[in-house]
């Protein structure tokens, strides 16, 4: 016996520390699931677009329009509450499936992975999932897509790639939307594409406004060569 | 006011994220300690992510009554230049340009995680017998 010692933790638990290296990304569980959209879309040969914006930069009129020159195109509208851009739309005869991400400021894989196995994606070619008009963070979530576009209207100001560089950054093609409107909100392209190029000198951007059919046709083109290599790329052995 | 709300929701997401795969790790042990990455390119900022995960373990059955730790690591964003090859720091995280020759043509080497890197326990030792004598 240790007769002086206090034996009051004596058949207790006592702690002792454990260090485990971890490194996993708080996102792995994301990447996994876009991991596996990416694929099943390749599969089944859907060129899929996140279409990312500020909230009324024109995401939904932009889908309106570039639905005349994409064949077989989809959409998947995420939105906090309503289904307004769905119900508009399916008016104009796309085929939209709703998300509503109530507190959630992006859409995620899973959300998009839920969708991809309730839709009828029987002859699609393009899917546009439109994202929660944000400018922060959609582009950094994965959700399985091939490119990033990325709508910017003038009556936002042309401090929008200065003050959003991220994004910017992270899309492929940038719209400037509603130049019709420039002459009355004090649009300055020169500074706009000044720090386009200080962020990403080579990012395509094309302008467009609403009624003017060939602007929205030139973006198509350039989404359906980037399908074609897609396809091209995807299919080498 | 709505930059800053917008802000705080990404982190929100973030830190739901995050929670879940600590719930997971818990099985492993009580959590003490857990010391995260953060690069300064994903745009996210530390004192949300606290607080955020500080109410959430709130609602979690498995972390509620865990005391543990947020040690932030900041990961500086670097790029490799494809035109000179040297790798260097950015100085403006909004500039990806290569300090060394001015390029733009650069890709992003670190600077975008957001990881989990090392998680201290607190290990349960249930032999019975005593580490002191």
């Amino acid at each position: 016996m240790c007769e002086g010692h206090d034996h009051s933790h004596d058949n207790e638990h006592f702690k002792e520390e454990k260090k485990k290296t971890v490194n996993i990304s708080v996102r792995s569980a994301n990447d996994t699931i876009a991991h596996q959209n990416q694929h099943f879309l390749e599969k089944k040969k859907i060129f899929t677009i996140n279409l990312m914006g500020s909230p009324g930069a024109g995401k939904t009129t932009f889908i309106e329009h570039i639905a005349q020159h994409l064949k077989n195109l989809a959409v998947i509208q995420g939105d906090l509450e309503s289904d307004v851009d769905k119900v508009r739309l399916e008016k104009s005869g796309i085929p939209t499936y709703q998300i509503n991400t109530h507190s959630g400021c992006h859409l995620n894989a899973k959300m998009i992975n839920e969708a991809l196995m309730d839709m009828d994606l029987k002859d699609i070619g393009y899917l546009i999932i439109e994202n929660v008009g944000n400018l922060v963070c959609p582009a950094d979530v994965k959700l399985g897509q091939q490119m990033n576009i990325l709508i910017s209207s003038t009556a936002e100001g042309s401090d929008k790639p200065k003050k959003y560089p991220l994004i910017f950054r992270d899309a492929d093609i940038a719209v400037i939307s509603k130049t019709d409107l420039i002459p009355y909100v004090g649009f300055d392209e020169n500074i706009y594409m000044k720090d386009i190029r200080n962020i990403k000198g080579d990012l395509s951007v094309h302008k467009v406004e609403k009624g003017e059919p060939k602007q929205f046709e030139m973006v198509a083109k350039e989404i359906e060569h980037k399908k074609s290599h897609w396809h091209g790329h995807s299919h080498q052995h | 006011m709505v930059i800053l709300i917008s802000i705080k929701m990404h982190e929100l997401t973030e830190s739901k994220e995050l929670v879940k795969l600590l719930e997971e790790f818990s099985q492993n042990g009580r959590i003490k300690e857990v010391t995260l990455v953060l690069g300064e390119l994903t745009g996210l900022k530390k004192e949300p992510i606290e607080f955020y995960v500080e109410q959430l373990k709130k609602e979690s059955e498995v972390l509620k009554d865990q005391l543990f730790s947020l040690i932030f690591i900041e990961e500086k964003g670097e790029v490799i230049c494809n035109s000179c090859n040297k790798e260097t720091t950015i100085i403006d995280p909004f500039l990806f340009v290569c300090e060394n020759c001015g390029s733009q043509d650069v890709k992003v080497k670190s600077g975008k995680d957001f990881l989990i890197k090392e998680i201290v326990f607190e290990s349960t030792n249930s032999t019975g017998v005593s580490p002191v004598v």
